[in-house]
């Protein structure tokens, strides 16, 4: 990718995330051994905050659907042509909120929103049916998961996904996903 | 056929394949990036055990976690443990799950519904 990026935007955007109710946060290239690091990291926070035991489990499992999403998913930019993204786990009034984002090309837009509006349309038992359905559908899931994660958050979380795109240029977009724990 | 015994580590589940006393365990984490690569081995083996099942296989599934890249393979699995069924062997799954991790037992409820296998739900105390 040789187009410039303008990262001001998403710069600013990430330092608002950052607050005393971080827990976990990141920005930088995302290979398999952070991702490791990073669990580990998590885990010792559960560990030593006690309080937090009954989320622990919950958030353990939608920090790494959600970064890994991030892995199989974001757009390679810059001339380093590396996986880039942001991560940032908040703990604020016994709820934990994940922030995730990444680039994508502008035409993955249209997709996303879809597929995050249908997941936010459905009940519980049509989360769990179009689950299943993809799942034993081999056609759905040619590239590493093909949608299942998001499905399976929203199903964990009980709670609806948010989403922003930020644009950075005239076809790369910075692709933001809020996802509540409660 | 050779025992397949792997450690775990803090993405991918211990393993324990054999086919001398007819035990699958799979057990631990699952959440490894690349699952497809994790698993193939263990589907390798079972389309080799499946030439000649033992009368019976007990099926020892145990995860603490198990993302959705693995959840496909797990299905794969599963699935050849239907096709050793459906030729005539006795086969049970063992769907272990930490007491209140409802989200485990209804993945194991989901492939119960999928896979037809005899499925044991049984709950661990944490």
């Amino acid at each position: 990718m040789t187009e410039t990026i303008n990262n001001i935007e998403v710069e600013n955007w990430y330092n608002t995330l950052i607050d005393g109710n971080n827990l976990l946060s990141y920005r930088g290239e995302v290979t398999s051994d952070i991702i490791t690091s990073l669990i580990e990291k998590l885990e010792i926070y559960f560990n030593t905050n006690m309080n937090l035991k009954e989320l622990r489990k919950i958030t353990i499992h939608v920090f790494v659907e959600s970064i890994q999403n991030i892995f199989h998913h974001a757009l390679k930019i810059s001339d380093k042509n590396i996986k880039f993204g942001i991560f940032a786990m908040n703990y604020f009034e016994n709820s934990i909120n994940i922030i995730t984002g990444n680039y994508i090309l502008k035409d993955r837009i249209q997709i996303l929103t879809d597929r995050i509006n249908q997941i936010n349309s459905l009940s519980k038992d049509e989360l769990k049916a179009l689950y299943k359905l993809i799942l034993n559908n081999d056609e759905f899931l040619e590239k590493e998961g093909g949608g299942l994660g998001l499905i399976d958050v929203s199903r964990k979380t009980g709670t609806k996904l948010e989403y922003q795109f930020l644009n950075i240029n005239k076809n790369i977009y910075f692709y933001i996903l809020k996802i509540k724990i409660i | 056929m050779d025992t397949i015994v792997i450690e775990g580590t803090p993405k991918t589940p211990s393993i324990n394949f054999d086919a001398v006393a007819g035990k699958i365990e799979i057990k631990g984490r699952s959440i490894p990036e690349n699952s497809i690569e994790f698993y193939r081995l263990l589907v390798e083996w079972l389309e080799a055990y499946a030439t000649a099942p033992l009368a019976n296989t007990i099926v020892n599934i145990q995860l603490e976690y198990f993302n959705t890249s693995s959840s496909k393979c797990i299905l794969d699995i599963f699935k050849k443990l239907e096709n050793i069924s459906k030729a005539g062997s006795n086969i049970v799954i063992n769907w272990y799950y930490e007491e209140d991790d409802e989200d485990m037992l209804e993945a194991g409820e989901d492939y119960q519904s999928i896979i037809k296998v005899p499925f044991k739900m049984i709950e661990i105390e944490e």
